[in-house]
């Protein structure tokens, strides 16, 4: 009965509401796209069927009330294979969380265009090259985990930008160069940057060479 | 979903019909092998090495003076197939063997290497050709082959050569076919081929050249054939381009090349295949193209092209295939595309196409393909495209079409494919839709179809996709279903059908996606359900659904997720679940189970989804739901589960979201368990139980988590400062507990993202710390009923986010800030502390010790001023005034008083407090502010809509009849009473005849209540507004119907 009543609430409330914003399938797309590049031996990527209307009922993936997909939880889900571009087009992301997997290659530079981002969690994979540059575009993003990789090269200066940085973690990699002591950073605790043999230390601004030995 | 692009015949066609003036040239030299008299006149003097790189050297020098002398060049020609073979490093099928000096020398003088695989020289035992395709060659490429200045065609296609295109190639005048697709080759396109006067067909496509299209290649005016598509050709077009006038084949497809067409593209007239496709190409297409009469194939798609399509292309009369799909086009389908009679395969999706569809697309009676889908196409689908009985696919989907389905599209027999799913379609779906037998993928979800499922669609017999979600449909399932034995996909979910599932729907036994959620089907599930064995996903939530679920579920052991939510499903889960152990997604809720969880839940491994909730499950959580490791989202609340929260819980490190409010559960909230629950990022809902003890500090080990409700238990000790740890909240309820102390100090600035924060009825005290300033982005606040003392921050008054608060029955004092939430404020969310003073519905604050003005004297002060002021300004001017009034006045032939010069006459008007005054009465209040508002409020209606939920789930009229002690209520105080008092007092007020079953139905409605109290607030910006009331009501749909 109060299921009744609540349909009949919903219709009236329909009635008075616009359409609800319809989810556009580039999303699903990509995230199909995405299925595609990854191994996935314990089947977690079973339900992603391009056939359904939306990825919304996908596992893994949420969605919010307009059907666009705003987080993507595939930590510890044994997946290997590369990130791949295709995920720079999930623009409404606001968590990707994809740590503690096999995954390897490089961070694709096209997750900076994932203005929304609160959470960035690629930590303990097999990632190698460099920190793109890019996501110091993520001026939304809390938390940045990138920890336990194969990253190297230094890390982007520009992240001294992303004020709204609560966490980050780019310890047990093989960065190089210095740590930025700006904007967020001066609250990090060196921690977050232990074991990446090559790097020096914070940033001593003016005397030495951001890239020094890098 | 894309055509299979024909590259590859494309590709055939290039290097196959190469060499009309190859055959010319093998032709002569068969002729010159089997003439001996011939072969005799020809003389063949080995060299040694050095002699013939001195040869070389002074061809190089001299070349066309060295091609006019024979013997020196028929030994350079043995030289450079000799560097040739030096360069090939492997040669799997041996294929260069017969490549010796030696071979063949017997014969008379003719040069062995004529008979040379591969190799064919024409009668003056010149070189002319060498065509060695697919016989797996690795190496590089020699720049000696520049030396055989005969050579008519060099055909390498399909090797693995690699390195660079030597640049000497450009040397070689008579090269009329040059085929080195499909290797390795990397480099630029040396700018020297472009000194191939002769060549007609150049093909370069499938290696991984970079750089751009050198622009001197457009000297090679007699070019029919150019490809370099699949490579990694950067640049624009050259400006050049339209040089070649007598390319008939272009295709640069699958680069990066850029920028826009050259005007130059327009000379291109010749031109019979075009394919541009899958570059960043931009701008306009040229209507010039229009003039391209042989033109048969175009090829644009997966570029960035705009503009609109140009009606030119009509007069193209031999086109058989336009495909334009994923650019930037705009503006209209042309009409003139109607003439292409001969047009095969029309793409143009994934624009912004924004025309009608025209009608004249009926005439294109060949088309086999027409994909118009992803644009935002209006109007309806022209009845013409009946008369396409050649279409196999029509795919319309993602426009914004309108109108009913025409009965005519059911005339496309040969239909494989039909799509117009996500448009704005009504109407039925015609009744003869039994005509496309061959019709195997119907998609037309989410449109407004309405009316029964026409029971011909069983004659469709191929179909094995049939997507019809989110229509209107109505009626019961069409019987006969059970025909379509290829179905493998039915989605007829969010549609209005009702009735029983019809028994033979099951003899689809090769179902692997059966969708029927959020309809109204009733009956049980027939245990045939069972027979679905191939099923992965059976969606059956939000229906009514009643009986037990049958045990034969358990055949389905291919399933993932299994969906019952919101029906009426009743007694036990079968102890068959157990065999399902693919399944990652169960969801139950909302139904009537009783008994205790069922053990076998607990042995589904792969469970990422279990959602229990609101049904009537008893006993304690078992230790067992530690082997469901992989769940992400466990909710059990609203059942009566009780004991404590098992240690074993702490094993779910998978965890994002955990429910388990609403139940009996006591004891205290054990902190090893949070501890391991660090994952959790989503929600933490322990509300609504029995829990005693502290809050656990391990919970500021959430540092992701984005809400936490811990209202309504007994808990008990401070607030934990480690809180400040979950650097994500959005959302905290502490509400209704037994806390004691002060709020830690340093507790708000960490909490920064914090909307909405519930600490009310509790026991906490001392100040409300000055830093709740921190909470930038807070919504609503609720501190009431605790026991804090000192002032109200005046940091409260400047949180611009602040729309809700609530600091009633405190022991607060001191003035209360005038500005930002509290400008606004009722009094209901101050009262209760004796102390406070100084705002407009308080006493005045006295400030015995304190100099100065409060800041209502100043504003007095400022206002007394301000009308001294005004009054000398007025004296002034009425003096002025009078006196020329005066000095005018002679002449004047106006008779009104000088006052009107200045004086406008001012129309009474009632404020809006005197009218609400005048009428107290709570409904009418609402009339008299409609009214006055002149503008039509929409909170007018939110307030209609509260008043009219609470009339209806409490069946009572709004005013005058309710008496609670002798005490006259209005309908809102009556159900804030009832809502205050819990679940139990919701019970107490809501209509008899209003059947409630679950606890999780009382506290559906309870919210729905509370949401109508608020609509029926009595300042209007206090209501909601719809868009936020109809988000809430669909959030608690979610809740209570299903996923």
């Amino acid at each position: 009965m109060a299921a009744r009543v609540l349909a009949a609430l919903l219709a009236l409330a329909l009635a008075v509401s616009t359409a609800p914003a319809r989810a556009s399938n580039d999303e699903g797309d990509a995230l199909y796209a995405l299925r595609q590049r990854l191994s996935d031996p314990n089947g977690v990527l079973q339900s992603w069927d391009p056939t359904l209307v939306n990825p919304c009922t996908w596992f893994h993936v949420t969605c919010d009330q307009a059907s666009r997909v705003v987080r993507l939880d595939l930590g510890n889900s044994n997946v290997s294979g590369s990130i791949g571009p295709e995920l720079g087009r999930l623009v409404n992301l606001r968590y990707l969380e994809l740590y503690r997997n096999n995954l390897d290659g490089e961070i694709p530079k096209e997750l900076g265009n994932l203005k929304n981002l609160i959470s960035l969690d690629l930590y303990a994979n097999k990632l190698t090259g460099g920190i793109p540059k890019s996501l110091s575009k993520l001026d939304s993003l809390r938390f940045m985990r990138l920890n336990n990789n194969k990253l190297t090269g230094s890390i982007p200066r520009e992240f001294a930008k992303l004020s709204n940085l609560k966490v980050i973690d780019l310890s047990n990699n093989d960065l190089c160069g210095t740590i930025p002591v700006d904007g967020p950073f001066s609250t990090f605790p060196l921690r977050s940057f232990e074991n990446n043999s090559r790097l020096n230390g914070p940033e001593l601004q003016g005397l030495v060479p951001y890239d020094f030995g890098c | 979903m894309a055509m299979a692009r024909p590259r590859a015949r494309l590709y055939k066609l290039v290097t196959r019909q190469t060499p009309q003036s190859i055959t010319w040239c093998l032709g002569d030299s068969k002729i010159a092998s089997g003439m001996a008299s011939f072969k005799n006149t020809c003389s063949y003097t080995p060299v040694s090495n050095v002699a013939a790189v001195l040869a070389i050297a002074v061809l190089v020098l001299a070349a066309p003076a060295a091609a006019s002398v024979p013997d020196a060049s028929v030994s350079v020609h043995l030289e450079a197939l000799l560097a040739f073979k030096k360069a090939v490093t492997a040669d799997p099928n041996g294929t260069l063997s017969s490549w010796t000096v030696g071979a063949g020398n017997g014969r008379g003088g003719f040069p062995p290497h004529c008979n040379w695989t591969g190799v064919a020289c024409d009668g003056a035992c010149h070189v002319t050709s060498i065509e060695l395709v697919e016989t797996g060659l690795r190496g590089t490429l020699t720049p000696f082959l520049g030396n055989i200045s005969t050579l008519q065609l060099l055909d390498l296609t399909s090797n693995r050569f690699g390195g660079g295109i030597p640049p000497q190639l450009g040397r070689l005048d008579e090269l009329k076919g040059l085929g080195l697709g499909v290797n390795n080759f990397t480099g630029a396109i040396p700018p020297e081929l472009g000194e191939l006067r002769s060549i007609q067909v150049l093909d370069l496509s499938n290696n991984t050249l970079r750089g751009g299209l050198p622009s001197r290649l457009c000297n090679c005016s007699a070019m029919i054939q150019f490809s370099v598509f699949n490579n990694d050709l950067t640049g624009a077009v050259p400006d050049c381009i339209g040089d070649l006038v007598n390319l008939n084949e272009l295709i640069l497809s699958l680069n990066n090349l850029d920028g826009e067409l050259p005007p130059s593209f327009a000379k291109l007239t010749q031109l019979e295949t075009l394919d541009l496709s899958s570059n960043q190409l931009s701008g306009p297409i040229p209507p010039e193209i229009g003039n391209f009469s042989s033109l048969k194939i175009v090829q644009m798609f997966e570029n960035q092209f705009s503009g609109s399509i140009p009606p030119e292309l009509g007069r193209c009369k031999n086109l058989t295939m336009l495909n334009m799909y994923s650019n930037r086009l705009t503006g209209a389908i042309p009409s003139e595309l109607g003439e292409l009679t001969n047009l095969k395969v029309l793409l143009l999706y994934g624009n912004e196409l924004s025309s009608e569809i025209p009608r004249s697309l009926g005439r294109c009676t060949s088309l086999l393909s027409l994909q118009l889908s992803k644009n935002q196409l209006t109007g309806s689908i022209p009845t013409e495209l009946g008369k396409l009985r050649s279409l196999r696919k029509l795919m319309l989907h993602a426009n914004k079409l309108s109108g009913t389905v025409p009965t005519s599209l059911m005339d496309l027999v040969n239909l494989t494919y039909l799509s117009f799913s996500e448009n704005s379609l009504s109407g039925p779906l015609p009744a003869n839709i039994r005509s496309l037998q061959n019709l195997q993928v119907l998609v037309i979800n989410t449109n407004s179809l309405s009316g029964q499922i026409p029971e011909s669609i069983a004659n469709c017999t191929s179909l094995y996709n049939a997507s019809m979600a989110f229509n209107e449909f109505s009626g019961p399932l069409p019987a006969g279903l059970g025909r379509l034995q290829n179905l493998e996909f039915l989605s007829l979910g969010d549609n209005k059908l009702s009735g029983d599932i019809p028994e033979d729907l099951f003899d689809c036994v090769n179902l692997r996606t059966l969708d029927l959620a959020g309809n109204s089907l009733t009956g049980s599930l027939s245990p045939r359900v069972g027979r679905l064995s191939e099923l992965s996903l059976l969606q059956l939530q939000g229906n009514a659904l009643s009986g037990e679920i049958p045990e034969e579920i358990g055949n389905l052991t291919k399933l993932i997720a299994l969906q019952l939510g919101g029906n009426r499903f009743a007694e036990r889960v079968p102890a068959s679940v157990s065999n399902m152990s693919s399944l990652q997604k169960l969801t139950l809720q909302q139904n009537c189970l009783d008994g205790a969880l069922p053990d076998e839940i607990f042995g589904l491994r792969q469970l990422t989804i279990l959602s229990v909730a609101s049904n009537r499950f008893v006993g304690p959580i078992p230790d067992a739901v530690s082997n469901l490791r992989s769940l992400s989202f466990l909710d059990m609340s609203n059942n009566a589960l009780n004991g404590t929260v098992p240690a074993a819980a702490g094993n779910l490190d998978q965890l994002l979201t955990l429910d388990l409010s609403h139940n009996r559960l006591a004891g205290a909230i054990p902190g090893a368990v949070i501890a391991n629950l660090s994952t959790l990022q989503m929600y933490l809902n322990l509300s609504n139980n029995m829990f005693t003890g502290p809050i656990p500090t391990e919970i500021g080990g959430l540092t992701m988590v984005q809400s936490i409700d811990l209202s309504k238990n007994r808990l008990s000790g401070g607030v934990p400062a480690t809180l400040a740890g979950c650097k994500n909240l959005y959302s905290l309820d502490l509400s209704a507990n037994n806390l004691t102390g002060a709020l830690p100090a340093g507790l708000f600035p960490q909490l920064d993202v914090l909307t909405s924060l519930n600490i009310s009825g509790n026991e906490l005290d001392e100040d409300i710390p000055s830093n709740i300033g921190a909470l930038k982005n807070i919504q609503t606040l609720d501190a009431s009923r605790n026991a804090f003392t000192g002032a109200i921050p005046a940091a409260l008054a400047n949180l611009t986010s602040l729309r809700s608060l609530n600091l009633s029955s405190n022991q607060l004092e001191g003035p209360v800030p005038d500005s930002g939430v509290f400008s606004n404020l009722s009094m209901s969310s101050l009262q209760g502390n004796a102390g406070l003073c100084g705002w407009k519905l308080l006493a005045p604050c006295h400030h015995a010790g304190k100099q100065g003005f409060s800041r209502t004297g100043l504003v007095v002060l400022a206002v007394l001023v301000l009308a001294v002021l005004l009054l000398l300004l007025l004296v002034t001017i009425l003096f002025f005034g009078y006196r020329r009034y005066k000095k005018k006045k002679g002449g004047s032939t106006r008779a009104t008083s000088f006052l009107e010069d200045f004086v406008v006459p001012e129309l009474r008007k009632f404020t809006y407090s005197e009218l609400e005054a005048a009428t107290a009465s709570f409904d009418e209040g609402n009339v008299i502010e409609f009214a006055y508002m002149r503008t039509v409020s929409p909170k007018a209606d939110v307030f209609s809509f509260g008043v009219l939920m609470m009339e209806l789930f409490t069946k009572r009229r709004p005013t005058g009849t309710i008496e609670e002690d002798g005490v006259p209520l209005t309908l809102q105080q009556y159900v804030d009473n009832a809502i205050s008092r819990g679940l139990d007092g919701v019970l107490d007020v809501l209509d008899p005849d209003m059947k409630v079953v679950t606890e999780g139905d009382l506290s559906t409605a309870a919210d729905v209540l509370s949401l109508a109290l608020s609509c029926a607030a009595f300042e209007p910006a206090d209501r909601p507004d719809m868009d936020s009331v109809l988000s809430t009501l669909l959030k608690m749909s979610k809740v209570c119907g299903g996923d």
